[in-house]
């Protein structure tokens, strides 16, 4: 199910083009917007909140459109800011309950999230310290806990792990992985490190050249999908293994560099998808060459990331 | 030795669950808004230094009064004759605004930016319109329970002196001091929140708003020489003279300046709208999130 989509989308700043003329969709899930400091990924955040309307194009947010529907749409939304964004005198505890109340959130209902929701994030005990007297470790996951202390539909997640030590990210990644594949919250974390969107994430969209382009499912999953390439690596010569799988009617490409491996490109026919393995099988049997591996070629994200900005 | 009563004993499901109840409209985030700014000025849930100065200016505002209050029902005698007019009770309620929206108003302001407390406000269901609508009522409630609330008690002294207002005259004089404390707070309030738009520093502010207290002051002293028994229209171009000029006038009390009430009144009002413009221009103009 779609939480975003955007047509035509253009967002100019000046003279300066953030964006042209995008097209794209976000779906549930955790979903990581993977783009360059300053390629636009915090207006593009401001766009969905409503704050910044776009120069042109339509853009829904969970089924609305933030120029008309702000108020409407960020209710329905957490945001945790790139920046420290909490007031120093103000205890963890005061803090989140106060933006619980402000999404809407009754008195009541606002103190008791609040409490589970610092608990969630690890602050269960700290929750009546001053947010000036917290490391900033502590500062990302008041932040966190205030973006989903009201049951959003949708969390947006500005660079979370900005200024955080190896630890720290760690524990804040498997906090933001949490929150969407056991808490059952929609989430999308902006972030420019490869890694961190790789760990986290399920799908990713790129922000890069003034567009935002689909980069589709991450890597993770075990099963074989439609249209992934079999990689086959072969100890001697590929000519009779080539001679095989293109009288078994596969599609093939020899790489040049090294030419014991065979890429092996499936159709994209769902009928014929499934009996490829098995014609692959079948053509390694006849070639009877040694076989060194044979894989799935999954696109990493950075494969995915170079593609959309080159 | 005795095993401890467990039968009570209760397991509580801690953690984070999904919210199925009910939700308040986008008004109630705008009123939590104004409640926690509220809050936030008169220094509640806050250290002793935040509440210094807002328990000062309600001290300096309704200590006479309620001293007025004591007198007339202990020492009605003494206090015959010396009892001030209600227009004259804003003498010692203009230190108290001062004090006030110099040293407080940009609390509501200025740290929310200073701190980018902004952003994650204006990613809830407030706009940029209605952030600045709570902040401005919340500094306007605190200024006009200073300028409503001490006539009031002094109305009550007069009327335990017999010299209060007769029933017939009571709706003109809660008109009165209602016209007064609002002129003063929306003066006061829309200026000190207009100039605290203009910096995130707290102390920028309140040095802002002294700087333009005794600049207006000394053009207004320098044009307002006396002419006759009253002072030349120059004057009301002091931040202190002007509101407190039209409260003058409003109780009918004779005029200082030479000025017509029009004037007077205008001067008021443009004053005001140029603070709400300026304030409001100056949020939607501001750059969040960018």
């Amino acid at each position: 199910m779609s939480i975003v989509t955007a047509s035509g989308l253009t967002k100019r700043w000046g003279d300066h083009d953030v964006l042209v003329d995008t097209e794209f969709t976000i779906d549930t899930g955790v979903t990581g917007l993977l783009g360059a400091n300053g390629s636009g990924k915090t207006t593009l955040f401001g766009m969905f909140l409503g704050l910044h309307p776009p120069t042109s194009g339509q853009l829904e947010v969970l089924g609305l459109d933030p120029r008309n529907a702000g108020p409407v749409v960020r209710q329905r939304i957490g945001y945790s800011p790139e920046h420290e964004a909490l007031p120093s005198d103000m205890t963890a505890y005061d803090f989140v309950r106060h933006v619980a109340e402000l999404h809407g959130l009754p008195r009541r209902a606002a103190a008791g999230r609040a409490s589970d929701a610092l608990y969630e994030v690890g602050l269960g005990e700290e929750r009546a310290r001053p947010c000036g007297t917290m490391s900033t470790g502590q500062k990302q996951r008041v932040k966190l806990a205030q973006a989903i202390v009201h049951d959003p539909q949708l969390v947006l997640l500005d660079e979370p792990t900005n200024g955080l030590d190896p630890v720290q990210r760690d524990e804040m990644l498997h906090l933001i992985h949490r929150c969407g594949h056991e808490l059952g919250l929609s989430v999308i974390v902006s972030s420019h490190l490869l890694d961190e969107i790789e760990r986290t994430c399920d799908r990713v969209v790129i922000v890069a050249n003034h567009v935002v382009s689909d980069g589709g499912t991450l890597g993770r999953t075990d099963t074989p999908a439609l249209g992934v390439p079999v990689v086959i690596e072969v100890d001697g010569s590929v000519d009779d293994l080539v001679r095989y799988l293109t009288s078994a009617g596969l599609n093939i490409t020899v790489d040049p560099l090294r030419p014991t491996v065979v890429v092996v490109v499936p159709p994209n026919d769902p009928t014929q998808a499934g009996t490829v393995d098995r014609r692959v099988r079948d053509a390694l049997v006849q070639a009877d060459v040694g076989v060194r591996s044979l894989r799935r070629h999954v696109r990493s994200l950075e494969d995915l990331f170079f593609e959309a900005t080159q | 030795m005795s095993m401890p009563d467990v039968g009570d004993a209760q397991i509580f499901d801690r953690g984070y669950r999904r919210y199925e109840g009910e939700r308040k409209s986008v008004r109630g985030s705008v009123f939590t808004l104004y409640l926690a700014s509220l809050q936030r000025v008169l220094g509640l849930r806050r250290g002793a230094k935040a509440k210094a100065i807002p328990v000062l200016t309600i001290a300096i505002s309704y200590l006479p009064a309620i001293a007025f209050v004591g007198m007339a029902s202990l020492l009605p005698d003494k206090l015959r004759g010396s009892i001030p007019d209600y227009n004259e009770y804003y003498g010692f309620v203009v230190s108290a605004i001062l004090l006030f929206v110099a040293f407080v108003a940009p609390e509501v302001l200025c740290p929310d930016r200073r701190y980018k407390i902004l952003g994650v406000y204006l990613a809830s269901p407030l706009t940029r319109r209605s952030y600045v609508l709570a902040k401005l009522a919340s500094v306007l409630t605190v200024l006009a329970a200073v300028t409503i609330g001490p006539p009031l008690l002094l109305a009550i002294a007069r009327t335990l002196l017999d010299s209060g207002p007769a029933l017939k005259d009571l709706p003109v004089l809660l008109l009165r001091i209602i016209a007064s404390g609002a002129a003063l707070s929306l003066y006061y309030g829309t200026l000190a929140l207009a100039v605290s738009a203009f910096t995130s520093r707290k102390g920028f502010a309140s040095a802002g708003f002294v700087l333009i207290t005794v600049v207006s002051g000394a053009i207004g002293g320098v044009l307002g020489s006396n002419v006759n028994d009253q002072v030349r229209t120059g004057a009301l171009a002091s931040i202190t003279f002007a509101p407190f000029e039209l409260v003058q006038r409003i109780y009918g009390a004779r005029a200082t300046v030479h000025a017509s009430t029009l004037l007077v009144a205008g001067i008021v009002i443009v004053t005001i709208v140029l603070s709400l413009v300026v304030l409001f221009d100056r949020y939607h103009r501001l750059e969040v999130t960018r």
